[in-house]
């Protein structure tokens, strides 16, 4: 009797996860980035004692930094007048938002006036580049505020420094040189931290950007609509070995890009507004540019394939 | 000229060199006789041991002879405060009365053997001897036993080395030996101290490993020490530093007074035996302090009062320097060489013309004249490497660049001086009397070197190239005649090594003035003489030589005919002279190494077998080159084989395993030239035809042949044989190949393999059986690569279903009758007839079909079984239905096709099932499977069905909960009727619905509204379905399933793992080891409600998790600034840490559920099992350490650790953790180490003095603490 009724006890417990759980109305992504999330959390913990006993100097980082940002302005130069505005409008934003950092680097903003980046990503010693297709995708001053903060934080907390020297670990490259700099690809920044990194940027950027004066809101809005362009990007498996597949090729291709999903940045964003008492009724600010976004067909033409970027990196 | 002067610098460098590694290897020489002498002593000490210890066993075989007798009334009056006194003196008495007076001391010591709480040896320490006065002891005369021994050892060395006893008689109580007199009426009671016998003499760590354990020595002793040191320079740091207003000199009276009081206290502490190290520690500091302060009052400046540092210094220091004066009076090789030596270097530098280089005759003679008299024969190494390298230095300086060719007026002198050299100490060797093998060997580097030397000095000097001839042939005769001489004959090793210098230098001379094959020639010539005069004379040296250079002679004429190699290449000419002179040579090794070594087998030894050996080997090689060279074209490959058929005669006659090895060879050769060149697939053209059809069948023939020749039952034959019947079989079997169009290769093959199988089968060959198998595989091979793809539908059904047929046909007599694999040949027929019939509809049949086809085809298979009784067809069958299986799954399920308006899908797949369970009915099983539950592979099937349903039709992230309902489902099924395989079932889907949390659940967000998070409410009830399974599994009664063990413990792991995930994924990085703390906590008193190891497994390794994630994540991983709060640097750590040492009670009470149990036998079980309170402690120790270390401020880190150091042997000595202790230990003897290597020096004053003040009181505290409960942690060591 007592194992009928312990095993009733059993069910009636799964059955009622099942039923909150089929009564849900969210369809949750099935991926292998949990454990991704997790690995790269490992990775990057094991590699933090090596990190904090070799830590470059500031002088060092905004050195190195200066010889990277060299290098991809060359190569992605800003072009018009147009782009030349938005670049100092970006800009302003930034050192706004980066005058209460913790390390008082010399932040610089780049615009890369390509409309398919919908990306932005930041270099050690503060160079933070941003995508016109990512300014695309934003309608306040308060969204950029936010990516800048976000990528201000990258740079704040260390991540791009210690990025590049895993990078001049795995690439046997002397940091004291100029040429080899010039080897690491654009895609080490654009690639994205680990999901404690990007959380604690999203963190940080979202109180950094508040502190500068612009609405917490601009950080929701921004993320759901990463969240809704995730939800279509995402294709769901029709069968078992088809979802099978996909975990794997996503775990072998995710590996180096773990990143937390549009819905839990979302999540600790509104978390962050809840905790620390920030003013969610603050207006948003309209982008002063995005008539010059809208206007200008060079600007505006781009073809926004939203599955090849990674969000807000 | 780099060469002349790198041999300069050689010499140069080379001589001091080899004179400093003489002399070192001379001090080794004296260390090693000095530790000779120390071991002697050594052994002394252990036989001065051993004979107290037989005395000490004497004298107790008389106690307890005596112990017999009741001891008189009186003695047991005796008062114990006497005890002590008369107990030292009573092993003396025995020593020196010499068994006089021991009879009436006997039973005393008797009664204080057996009862040693009587006197217990603490309560006597005045006893315990002294060492001087166990030297004054040690005088007393050894008994004669042991003299004789000791005349045997040098009298100094034996008065030094004399070993005292642990015992002695204080020197005060000496005038009370004579009261042993009357020991009769007050019998001493001895204390057990007294009785311990002497140990022999042992190691300085021996004897603190024995006498005062480690522990002891750093808790007691060396951080009293430590801790003194640290206290007293904080003083002295605080009383420079913290109170800076004070005058220089109240400051030095300061601290004399401080020292005064360390000083006094150390005195105090000392009277009480317990403390008496510490208080030794603290006089040692107060004099410490002392010190420091008299070196301060001039050499410190906030301290001086004194300006005389001459003074100060005679105050401060006493210095002792210590002489050694070495005198060396022995003779000493070493000088006499270097005196010469160094004589060839004056005469080095100051010669000028060749005869100043009779200076160095004369010294060679010398030398040569001192190396025979006193047999010193390495200095003669050196007197010959001086000699000739003076000459060649003189030569040197005279032409730099060599003489080149032309001649030089100092030419003949220079060759005279050298012979000379060269005479000198040949002489020498011939002369010399070599009294051990190390002098022989010495003696025979100096005959090669000055040999080698001469010949290296002369080349240098060459101006008469045609000289060398006579020069070398000369050298070599005398050097030969040398050898030949009766005194030379008297060594074997000279006799040897002229006799064969002299054989090569003459061996040498020949191409100086002959080349060609005139060089050939003679040494054929020479070597044919030297082994016929060995056989003749039976002289081994001459005989061996002769077969050696006759070796070399072989060597230098394959090495000319290897042009042939290389001709053949390009051209396919007749080479006439060339083959018959290589068959000649041949014939000349041939008759060499067979003939001659059958003929005189007595002579031939192992040496002599092996130089024969290699002479039949070269004949082999000759002849092979020689048929080659007569032999052309097609006609190569005959002529070899015709060599492998006369050296199978010879194997065959002669039994000798070199000619089965060239038969080998040549087979290889033979195989090798008939694929590459007499096959001609480059070239398959009609006018070759007749020459392959020829030449192949004739090589088919001769392989064949050989094997006809190697019939007898050798087993060596056996794989030579079988090789030369494959080959011909090959041979005939390639012509089909290149022959015939590509369809009908593979029933040809098979027809032959038939043929091949049935001769195999009739004249029971077994080589022919296994040609049949080959040549059935390559059918095969044929049928699926031509047949298989070939554009007509005939050429691919009919061979196909022909060779199949065939297969099945011949399955059952393709081998011998006895033939011990006759089944599974059998099997393997009809096995390769079923898949190439199962290849055929793979490749013919729609794909929707090809499931049905085979399932069809399986039933086929089922019904021939039942009704012919063919073993292998179920299996067949079996293999079949698994395919269609495969074939369903992977196609069926996914064809949106229609027949005739009803879904494809559905068709097929219920035909499929249909069959399924058909053929589970049907197909035949051997009894032990029928008995197995092989029939549930269909139930899980069904089961991986419903999972399949169940992905289909729940949520993604319902569908693990949902399979683990489904797995409770199967689970209580199972159990309920008995069924195992639907138990195993429900255990697969357990482990796919905790393997789906980590795809889907874990990375589940909680939405807006949601009360609890989705992760918590779909992984809590599958943590409750695996601990439900985990605990029926425990008090289920049915069968056990396999490693029911092993599965309960896995899913207990499921349901530890999915708790462990939740709370990761669940809470915020930084607490995550918190929650994992309290897992462990839960985890402990499971373990111990349960009482099962499995949870203290998890609790092991879940602590290391806390461990290393603590370690990457808290303390190295966290945000830079963002750390505050509760789950700052320390909160989450010392949180962590709290928990895990509040289970440790737990721990030491599951602990003690251990000690009767049996022992695990790996050190994982070990320490999970039997030392739970291990990890628990350690992990969190060693959190909180690294924690300090780098979340602390860095003029803290040592006081922090201090203070934990001391925590930690506090709780080692409440809890008798000797683990804990020597951890203390190991971080306060660290924290010594830090302050010596750095904060000593890299800290700021103030910090500096605090941490050494209070590290050097803990240090002092922890030795109190080790000195007052030293009794406790002496019996828990």
């Amino acid at each position: 009797m007592k194992r009928i009724l312990a095993l009733s006890l059993v069910l009636m417990v799964a059955m009622a996860g099942l039923y909150l759980a089929q009564r849900r109305k969210h369809f949750d992504t099935v991926s292998p980035n949990a454990i991704l999330n997790a690995a790269a959390g490992i990775q990057r913990d094991l590699s933090q004692a090596p990190m904090q006993l070799t830590r470059l100097p500031d002088d060092s980082e905004i050195r190195i930094g200066n010889e990277l940002a060299e290098g991809y302005v060359r190569v992605e130069p800003v072009h018009s007048a147009e782009t030349e505005t938005v670049e100092k409008y970006v800009s302003v934003v930034g050192e706004r938002v980066a005058a209460r950092a913790h390390r008082k680097l010399p932040y610089r903003f780049h615009l890369i006036a390509n409309p398919d980046l919908i990306n932005a990503f930041a270099l050690p010693g503060g160079h933070v580049f941003v995508g016109l297709g990512l300014l695309h995708e934003m309608s306040s001053e308060d969204e950029l505020a936010c990516v800048l903060g976000h990528e201000i934080e990258h740079v704040d907390h260390y991540h791009a420094a210690e990025r590049i020297q895993i990078e001049a670990q795995l690439k046997k490259i002397d940091l004291d040189a100029i040429v080899p700099l010039a080897h690491i690809p654009i895609e080490v920044w654009q690639a994205g931290y680990s999901k404690e990194q990007e959380l604690e940027a999203d963190r940080e950027g979202l109180r950094l950007a508040a502190a500068a004066g612009y609405s917490p809101q601009g950080a929701v809005k921004l993320f759901e609509r990463w969240a809704e362009l995730h939800r279509e990007y995402v294709a769901h498996a029709s069968t078992p070995v088809d979802e099978l597949s996909q975990i794997a090729i996503e775990g072998l291709q995710g590996y180096f890009r773990s990143h937390p999903l549009p819905d839990e940045r979302l999540k600790q964003a509104k978390e962050v507004i809840a905790e620390d008492g920030l003013d969610a009724t603050k207006q948003l600010t309209p982008l002063a540019v995005s008539s010059l976004l809208q206007t200008k067909p060079s600007l505006a033409g781009a073809t926004k394939n939203v599955g090849d970027t990674q969000l807000g990196r | 000229m780099e060469l002349i002067g790198l041999l300069a610098i050689g010499i140069v460098i080379g001589i001091p060199t080899i004179a400093i590694v003489a002399l070192v290897r001379s001090k080794n020489a004296e260390g090693r006789i000095e530790e000779s002498w120390y071991k002697i002593s050594d052994l002394q000490g252990e036989i001065a041991g051993l004979r107290r210890e037989f005395s000490r066993l004497s004298d107790r075989v008389k106690e307890l002879e005596a112990s017999a007798v009741p001891p008189l009334a009186e003695d047991r009056q005796v008062s114990q405060n006497q005890a002590p006194v008369l107990a030292a003196i009573a092993p003396e008495v025995v020593k020196e009365e010499n068994a006089l007076s021991v009879q009436s001391a006997q039973p005393a010591a008797a009664s204080s053997w057996l009862d040693e709480t009587t006197v217990p040896p603490r309560s006597c320490p005045e006893a315990v001897p002294t060492p001087v006065a166990s030297f004054e002891a040690n005088e007393q005369p050894a008994p004669i036993g042991f003299a004789a021994f000791e005349a045997h050892v040098q009298p100094e060395i034996a008065r030094e080395t004399e070993v005292a006893p642990t015992w002695s008689v204080p020197a005060d109580l000496r005038p009370g030996i004579p009261l042993t007199s009357a020991a009769p009426v007050s019998p001493p009671i001895p204390s057990f101290a007294a009785y311990e016998p002497a140990t022999p003499r042992e190691s300085a760590f021996q004897r603190l490993k024995t006498n005062l354990p480690l522990e002891q020595l750093l808790g007691m002793n060396l951080f009293a020490k430590v801790g003194i040191v640290l206290l007293v320079l904080g003083l002295a740091l605080l009383g420079r530093i913290a109170l800076i207003a004070m005058g220089p000199g109240p400051r030095v009276a300061l601290t004399y007074a401080i020292a005064a009081a360390m000083l006094g206290g150390g005195i105090l502490l000392e009277r009480r035996e317990r403390y008496r190290l510490l208080g030794r520690t603290g006089i040692g500091g107060g004099w410490a302090l002392l010190f420091f302060t008299t070196y301060a009052m001039h050499h410190v400046a906030p301290m001086t009062v004194m300006r005389s540092n001459t003074l100060d210094c005679v105050l401060m220091l006493i210095v002792a320097i210590a002489m050694v004066a070495h005198t060396l009076r022995y003779r000493s090789q070493l000088v006499t060489g270097l005196a010469f030596l160094l004589g060839f270097s004056t005469v080095a530098l100051s010669q000028d013309t060749v005869y100043a280089l009779v200076a160095g005759v004369i010294l060679a003679l010398g030398i040569a004249a001192i190396a025979l008299r006193m047999s010193w024969f390495e200095l003669e190494i050196f007197g010959i490497l001086a000699s000739y390298a003076n000459h060649f230095y003189w030569l040197d300086k005279l032409y730099p660049d060599g003489t080149t060719g032309h001649t030089f007026p100092e030419f003949w002198p220079s060759a005279i001086i050298l012979v000379l050299y060269w005479a000198t100490f040949r002489i020498s060797y011939i002369a010399r009397k070599v009294a051990s093998p190390r002098q022989e060997a010495y003696s025979t580097i100096a005959a090669l070197l000055n040999t080698m030397l001469l010949l290296a000095v002369m080349k240098f000097q060459s101006t008469h190239p045609e000289l060398a001839f006579y020069a070398l042939l000369a050298i070599g005769a005398l050097e030969f005649a040398f050898g030949q001489l009766q005194v030379t004959r008297r060594r074997k090793a000279a006799f040897t090594l002229l006799t064969v210098i002299g054989t090569l230098l003459i061996f040498a001379a020949v191409p100086f003035k002959f080349s060609g094959n005139n060089i050939g020639l003679f040494w054929m010539i020479a070597a044919e003489a030297l082994l016929m005069a060995g056989i003749v004379q039976r002289e081994d040296l001459f005989r061996r030589l002769g077969l050696l250079t006759g070796c070399v002679t072989g060597l230098l004429i394959v090495y000319e005919a290897s042009d042939i190699v290389e001709l053949r290449w390009s051209s396919e000419t007749l080479l006439l002279k060339d083959g018959i002179l290589l068959l000649t040579c041949s014939v000349l090794f041939y008759l060499n190494a067979l003939y001659l070594g059958h003929r005189w087998k007595d002579l031939f030894g192992k040496l002599d077998s092996g130089l024969a050996t290699a002479q039949s080997l070269l004949g082999c090689i000759t002849a092979f080159l020689g048929a080659w060279a007569l032999f052309t074209a097609d006609w190569t490959a005959i002529g070899w084989a015709a060599l492998l058929l006369g050296a199978a005669f010879g194997v065959r006659y002669l039994k000798d395993r070199s000619l089965l090895l060239q038969a080998w060879a040549l087979a290889g050769a033979v195989i090798i030239r008939a694929a590459v060149f007499n096959w001609h697939f480059d070239n398959p053209f009609p006018h070759h035809m007749a020459m392959r059809i020829f030449t192949l069948p004739l090589l088919a023939l001769a392989f064949y042949c050989t094997r006809w020749v190697l019939d007898d039952e050798v087993a060596q034959w056996h794989a030579l044989r079988s090789v030369s019947l494959w080959a011909g079989a090959v041979l005939f079997a390639a012509l089909p190949s290149v022959e015939l169009p590509t369809p009908w290769i593979a029933p040809v093959w098979t027809a032959l393999a038939v043929g091949l199988g049935l001769l195999g089968h009739r004249f029971r060959l077994r080589d022919l059986t296994f040609q049949e198998h080959a040549l059935g595989a390559a059918t095969v091979v044929a049928l699926l690569t031509f047949n298989l793809e070939a554009t007509r539908a005939l050429d691919r059904y009919l061979p196909l279903i022909g060779c199949s047929g065939v297969f099945y046909a011949a399955s059952r007599f393709c081998t011998r009758k006895d033939a011990s694999y006759r089944q599974a040949a059998a099997w393997i027929h009809t096995w390769t007839a079923t898949a190439l019939l199962a290849a055929l509809a793979w490749n013919e049949s729609p794909q929707p079909w090809l499931a049905v086809i085979w399932i069809l085809f399986a039933l086929a298979l089922a019904i021939v079984d039942r009704v012919f009784t063919v073993e292998e067809l179920p299996w067949q069958a079996h293999t079949l239905a698994l395919l269609a299986a495969g074939s369903a799954v992977t196609f069926n399920f996914f064809i949106p096709d229609k027949l005739h308006g009803v879904d494809l899908r559905l068709i097929t797949v219920s035909i499929l099932v249909a069959a399924l369970y058909s053929l589970a009915r049907w197909v035949r099983m051997p009894k032990p499977v029928q008995e197995t539950d092989a029939r549930h592979g269909y139930t899980w099937v069904a089961s991986g069905l419903a999972a399949w349903f169940l992905w289909c039709e729940l949520q993604p992230i319902s569908v693990a909960p949902g399979l683990g309902v489904l797995a409770l489902l199967l689970f209580e099924i199972g159990v309920w009727r008995g069924q195992k395989q639907l138990r195993l079932q429900a255990y697969a889907l357990l482990a796919a619905s905790f393997l789906r949390i980590f795809l889907v659940n874990l990375s589940a967000v909680t939405l807006p509204g949601e009360f609890i998070s989705p992760r918590t409410y779909t992984v809590v009830p599958l943590t409750i379905i695996y601990f439900y399974v985990w605990a029926r599994l425990l008090r289920s009664n049915s069968q056990p399933d396999f490693g029911r063990r092993q599965v309960s413990n896995l899913i207990a792991y499921f349901g530890a793992g999915s708790v462990v995930a939740l709370l990761y994924y669940q809470l915020t990085p930084q607490s995550i080891i918190a929650g994992w703390a309290l897992v462990v906590v839960a985890l402990m008193v499971a373990a111990l409600v349960f009482d099962k190891e499995v949870f203290l497994e998890q609790t092991a390794l879940l602590s290391i998790g806390i461990l290393v994630r603590g370690l990457a994540h808290n303390i190295f991983g966290s945000s830079y600034f963002t750390s505050g709060g509760w789950q700052g640097k320390f909160s989450v750590i010392a949180i962590t840490s709290a928990l895990l040492f509040a289970a440790l009670p737990l721990a030491f009470r599951i602990r003690s559920r251990y000690v009767d149990r049996p022992r695990g036998s790996s050190l994982a079980h070990f320490l999970a099992a039997r030392r739970p309170e291990q990890i628990l402690f350690f992990v969190p120790l060693l959190l909180i350490v690294i924690t300090i270390a780098v979340k602390m401020d860095p003029g803290a880190v040592t006081l922090a650790w201090g203070i934990v150091g001391l925590l930690v042997i506090v709780l080692g000595l409440l809890a008798t953790q000797r683990s804990y202790r020597l951890t203390g230990l190991t971080l306060l003897v660290f924290c010594i180490g830090k302050i010596v290597f750095r904060d000593a020096w890299h800290l700021d004053e103030r910090s500096r003095y605090i941490t050494f003040i209070v590290l050097g009181v803990a240090l002092i505290l922890v030795s109190a603490l080790y000195s007052k409960y030293r009794d406790q942690v002496s019996r828990l060591l």
